[in-house]
């Protein structure tokens, strides 16, 4: 009895490393296309970049904006990802029988967690923005 | 005075090469002027314009706006006397698209920090009116004339009520009969008392200023008019 129990309880704990190896993968992956699509969006809009700054955006109002937009991104990622999270879960329940459990602290973790994806791979991207230099910017074509 | 730049040299390296786009330009305006800076292409006026009004930084030489020492101020404080006290006009007019004429003017009061935003709305619709496209402050820049998306320009250009405005070729995109209606409209703000700094390679254009400046290869070489304030010799 205590065998099988040491043996569930192994398999279990591997499991758990392996989601949370593909789970960090995963969210790697994302935020390293959260920031190329930053830096494309950066470049495509770089005219309008060096007018908001000829209006008086400071770089740090360039950086706020920026980041905002990779969190917007980011979060909405969450949001689709929690959405199929909870219906698979759902699913797989239902067919195989299992009880389903969801927290909603899991949920609201996982939407932070989106959230600090979004600042820390959209960092870059908008420090780029910031430094660049008003006058460059709308001589760009 | 309003303006008063000294020995501004501006260069650029390119390569080996070193190109002065300014050597030595001193040059005062006072409140109220309309001034045009005219020359052959390359001669460097975008270059005075844009330093005048900081958008760049001169390699070296001094500056002094409205009272205020803008050399060696950091970027963000640009951008704040940006905000405040300057206002552009560009010659491609830099709206942003698909964003109506309304949102194009309130822009610059995102950025001023304490402006009241009851007022926004009100402000750009008051002066897109003044600019006489009270009839579009909704339409995007796609549905309007250049003439019409150069006076959304000038309206954004006024909306922190700044004391000068500044303008490089803002009629070199239009027809004959646009480009009168802006500078119409150019020597009205400046009755009402804005000062005007515009560059322009055509003499109609100039004409509606009421001094002319001409630059030739980085030189001021008329109507440079220099009065220094804490440089006595200048004034016998
Ligand atoms: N970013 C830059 N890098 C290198 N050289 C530059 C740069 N900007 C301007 N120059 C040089 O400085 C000189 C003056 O340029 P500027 O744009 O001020 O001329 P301009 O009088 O406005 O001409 P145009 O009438 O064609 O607009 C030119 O010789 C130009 O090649
Ligand atoms: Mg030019």
């Amino acid at each position: 009895m205590a065998e099988i129990s040491q043996t569930i309880g192994s398999v279990s704990s591997m499991m758990t490393i392996l989601l949370t190896t593909v789970a960090a993968i995963s969210l790697l992956v994302g935020g390293i296309g959260i920031m190329n699509i930053m830096l494309v969006s950066v470049t495509e809009r770089t005219r309008e970049i060096g007018l908001r700054m000829a209006i008086g955006a400071t770089p740090a109002d360039i950086l706020m904006q920026f980041i905002a937009e990779s969190i917007l991104l980011s979060t909405v990622g969450g949001l689709i990802g929690v959405i199929f999270g909870v219906t698979g879960a759902e699913i797989v329940g239902n067919i195989q029988h299992w009880p389903i459990l969801i927290t909603t602290s899991s949920i609201v973790v996982s939407f932070l967690f989106s959230a600090l994806v979004g600042v820390f791979f959209g960092f870059y991207p908008a420090l780029r923005a910031s430094r660049l230099n008003p006058i460059d910017c709308l001589r760009y074509e | 005075m309003l303006i008063e730049v000294k020995d501004l040299v501006k260069s650029y390296k390119v390569g080996d090469m070193e190109t002065h786009a300014l050597d030595g330009v001193s040059l005062t305006i006072d409140y109220g002027e309309f001034v045009a800076i005219m020359g052959a292409s390359g001669s460097g006026k975008s270059t005075l314009l844009n330093i005048l009004g900081c958008l760049d930084v001169p390699t070296s030489g001094s500056y002094l706006l409205d009272g205020v020492q803008v050399s060696g101020m950091s970027r963000s404080e640009l951008a704040h006397i940006r905000n405040r006290k300057l206002g552009f006009v560009f010659q491609s007019f830099n709206l942003l698209a698909r964003t109506s004429a309304l949102e194009n003017v309130e822009l610059p009061t995102f950025y001023y920090k304490g402006f009241p935003s009851g007022e926004r709305r009100a402000r750009a619709t008051k002066l897109l009116e003044r600019v006489g496209l009270g009839s579009r402050i909704m339409n995007t820049p796609g549905q309007l004339s250049g003439g019409q998306q150069q006076r959304v320009a000038i309206a954004r250009a006024l909306m922190c009520s700044p004391p000068v405005l500044f303008a490089d070729e803002p009629t070199g995109n239009l027809d004959t009969k646009s480009s009168v209606d802006i500078m119409k409209l150019f020597t009205e703000l400046n009755e009402e008392g804005i000062t005007i700094v515009m560059v322009t390679h055509e003499n109609d254009i100039a004409r509606y200023a009421k001094r002319q400046i001409v630059v030739r290869d980085g030189k001021i070489i008329h109507g440079a008019r220099f009065e220094s304030a804490d440089d006595p010799e200048a004034h016998t």
